[in-house]
């Protein structure tokens, strides 16, 4: 929870409360100031959805509220006006005093090492005293459950931890606790069998098992970035990432100590909640296993186990994996690698699309060709059986074959142009493409016009003395047999009389 | 996102029209030049989704669990 906001909040429903002479949960109750810090609205829209705000009283304080939530210079300035020096002029009630001196308190923000001397575990919060192992002095201990919980260490009574906190009155009690925000084991042997112990355990729920792990998706394009925006880690990633288009979503947060685990946390909930990612990526640098803390924690991890969609860990390490890596659909050591490991899918496509080019325009290509030499080897059979009777036949065949030559070398150029895509060059093809049909089209008729069967329907016939065409009189002789073929079928005849013309 | 989805459908319809190619044993010049045609329109708009395209970066908040 944010303690500042919601101290904000608190001050000014007092206040509006005084102002208008009534109690203050007739302002908002309880339960209304809660959904507010839960829900952080930003808009109108989402300051209404909560239970307890209406129109009216939007109308009333909705402004207020959304200023306080979004950080409103203004309302920060009164903040800063509240005075943490007591004034001997003013008499105190208990409660604002203490509230003076907690807020005077809170800034003495400090992380302890001591041992655990005592231990009380109660429902949503817990009391521990630290002892110093020489001066044996004792500070005592106030932690929220959740906080606990988050911290995933199970305290117990002689063990040596370090907590991270502020001290504060304990206003129920009157007496002066260390509030603990997160508690962390000490040590490279404790961390180390904790880090064992976890990493067991998460084993034998098949946490890390490779049928577990989601292939990540192939050009993704939206992603989402957990990492400190100051570390290197960012711009070593920035730096490899290919210009494909991503959409790179960053929320920065802490990636060191114990404290971390929180902002993480939150930072992992948001894009579970907006939901608009194809891929997680959460990285930083390399570190020894105290600064890579968080990643081992239990809490953390699980967060990212039904994670909606693949997450990619790059985390540097040194010797043990970090368990989150582990856990994570994959995991690369830097961030370097993370960033080409989105650019994978992508690059191999720029492979797969020239391939497919060749491949079209050479199988086409080819059956141009051969298309070519069948045409070529008709026209060579007719040319042979009906040699010397029809010249222009030649001509025609010429035409055809100069067609199929030019469609052929227009798709070699098409092909070849095609990686400079032209503004022009789908015009030139389809005029090309037409001209070649034209010229196609003639050739056709012209063989049509000029095919030696057609000849014979218009009443010529052909006339052979043994395998060969007669083309003049001195091919026979008078009494010879000669087979004469007309349109329909052929017939033999005999010489009876030759006379030249 | 349209353009995720245009890249990936015309590389299906890419695929679709190479193997066609690949399949006929005589490829019928009508039909094939028809393809060429789409294949050389799709073989385009990949490149281009492909050229160069910037990335756009930007940083949101967290929403929750924003404790300091």
């Amino acid at each position: 929870m944010d303690h500042a906001l919601f101290r904000k909040l608190l001050t000014w429903r007092n206040q509006t409360a005084k102002k208008e002479g009534v109690e203050a949960y007739r302002i908002f109750s309880n339960e209304t100031m809660r959904m507010i810090m839960e829900v952080g609205p930003k808009s109108k829209e989402e300051l209404i959805a909560i239970k307890g705000i209406k129109e009216k009283k939007f109308d009333k304080y909705g402004q207020a509220i959304l200023s306080l939530v979004n950080g409103n210079l203004e309302f920060d300035r009164e903040e800063a006006n509240i005075k943490t020096e007591t004034d001997q002029n003013i008499l105190y009630s208990v409660g604002t005093y203490l509230t003076l001196i907690n807020k005077s308190l809170e800034k003495q923000f400090a992380r302890i090492q001591g041992e655990i001397s005592s231990l009380d575990i109660r429902g949503t919060y817990l009391f521990f005293s630290l002892k110093d192992k020489t001066d044996k002095s004792i500070l005592s201990c106030f932690m929220w459950q959740n906080s606990y919980q988050m911290s995933g260490v199970a305290l117990a009574e002689g063990m040596e931890v370090v907590v991270s906190g502020f001290p504060e009155v304990h206003r129920p009690t009157g007496k002066f606790t260390f509030r603990t925000e997160a508690v962390e084991l000490v040590g490279e042997g404790v961390l180390k069998k904790a880090y064992d112990d976890l990493k067991a355990k998460l084993e034998k729920e098949g946490l890390f098992a490779i049928e577990r792990k989601r292939a990540l998706p192939n050009f993704p394009q939206r992603i989402g970035i957990i990492t400190s925006k100051e570390g290197a880690a960012i711009g070593d990633f920035l730096a490899n990432i290919g210009k494909f288009g991503f959409k790179i979503s960053l929320i920065d947060s802490r990636v060191e100590g114990q404290l971390a685990v929180k902002q993480l946390l939150g930072a992992i909930r948001t894009f579970r909640k907006k939901k608009d990612i194809d891929l997680l990526v959460i990285m930083r640098g390399g570190g020894s296993m105290e600064s890579l803390l968080p990643f081992n924690n239990e809490v953390l991890i699980r967060e990212i186990v039904d994670f909606p969609v693949p997450v990619l860990a790059g985390i540097g390490h040194e010797k043990d994996v970090p368990l989150f890596a582990l856990v994570s659909d994959r995991m690369v050591s830097t961030p370097t690698a993370a960033a080409k490991a989105l650019n994978e899918s992508w690059e191999k496509v720029v492979f797969k699309i020239e391939l497919s080019q060749k491949k079209i325009f050479s199988i086409f290509e080819n059956s141009l060709v051969q298309k070519q030499v069948t045409v070529s080897r008709t026209l060579e059979i007719m040319k042979e059986s009906f040699n010397s009777i029809f010249q222009r036949f030649e001509r025609a065949e010429g035409s055809l074959k100069q067609a199929f030559v030019s469609m052929r070398l227009c798709f070699v150029e098409v092909n070849k142009n095609l990686s400079l895509y032209g503004a022009n060059l789908f015009k030139f093809l389809d005029g090309r493409i037409k001209e070649i049909n034209l010229s196609v089209a003639s050739s056709q008729k012209l063989l049509q016009t000029h095919n030696p069967e057609r000849q014979l329907e218009l009443g010529y016939s052909i006339v052979k003395s043994g395998e060969k065409i007669v083309r003049n009189i001195s091919q026979v002789k008078k009494d010879d047999t000669v087979n004469i073929k007309v349109s329909d079928g052929e017939f033999d005849s005999k010489v009876i009389n030759i006379s030249r013309h | 996102m349209t353009n995720k989805i245009n890249l990936k459908e015309s590389l299906k319809k890419l695929d679709e029209i190479v193997n066609w190619f690949e399949k006929q044993d005589e490829v019928d010049v009508e039909a094939g030049l028809a393809r060429i045609k789409d294949g050389a329109e799709l073989v385009k708009l990949c490149k281009k989704r492909l050229s160069e395209i910037e990335n756009e970066f930007e940083q949101i908040k967290r929403e929750t669990g924003a404790d300091e």
